[in-house]
């Protein structure tokens, strides 16, 4: 899954301790999420999802391809 | 240094006490005594005065927030998992060669045993935490 946290973050000029704060998590998990590493629990999508205001689908793009 | 280290750290040094009393004691009901203690007592200071050494000074609030953060929670159930399994493989190895070396039996083997098992938890359990 491709996301398009880090974009959409600079773009607002959030830093990303700002957003973990924001969101309750590590500053970490920002970090890994900008970097596809790790994917968000639907929770925290929706949570990402709300702060900016935005649907999850504008921030988070499912490659079907990507997972099998 | 860190609140609570010292105790620790004196539950370390009173379990290896316990436990060298017991290997050098002529006494078998004595040493087993000795030695289950000595292994309870060092295993919970080091499994308490561990996270002390290894975290990093933080306020309260940052703690409970990486405490509940998702991805620590998925790393830490990785991480239990692989040392969970990491250890059964070792722990079956390591009976072998203590019952084959015949040096140990009866409650050396478990002694032995759950000192390994006690270690080996911790150590897999931090680098596995690391690593993941």
């Amino acid at each position: 899954m491709r996301n398009r946290l880090e974009e959409i973050r600079k773009a607002k000029g959030i830093t990303q301790e700002q957003l973990a704060a924001a969101l309750n998590v590590s500053r970490q998990t920002i970090g890994s999420l900008e970097n596809g590493r790790y994917n968000p629990s639907i929770i925290l999508a929706f949570k990402i999802a709300r702060y900016f205001d935005l649907s999850i689908e504008d921030i988070f793009i499912y490659e079907e391809d990507a997972e099998l | 240094m860190r609140k609570g280290i010292g105790i620790y750290a004196l539950l370390s040094s009173t379990g290896l006490m316990l436990l060298l009393w017991g290997l050098f004691s002529d006494n078998p009901m004595q040493t087993g005594i000795l030695v289950s203690v000595g292994i309870i007592v060092l295993g919970f200071s080091a499994a308490k005065g561990a996270p002390l050494l290894t975290s990093k000074e933080a306020d309260k609030e940052s703690s409970v927030i990486e405490w509940h953060d998702e991805r620590n929670i998925v790393i830490r159930e990785k991480a239990s998992w692989y040392a969970g399994m990491t250890t059964i493989a070792a722990m079956s190895v390591s009976a072998f060669a203590l019952v084959m070396a015949n040096q140990f039996v009866g409650a050396w083997v478990i002694a032995g045993l759950l000192l390994l098992y006690s270690l080996s938890i911790i150590l897999f359990a931090a680098y596995f935490s690391k690593k993941l």
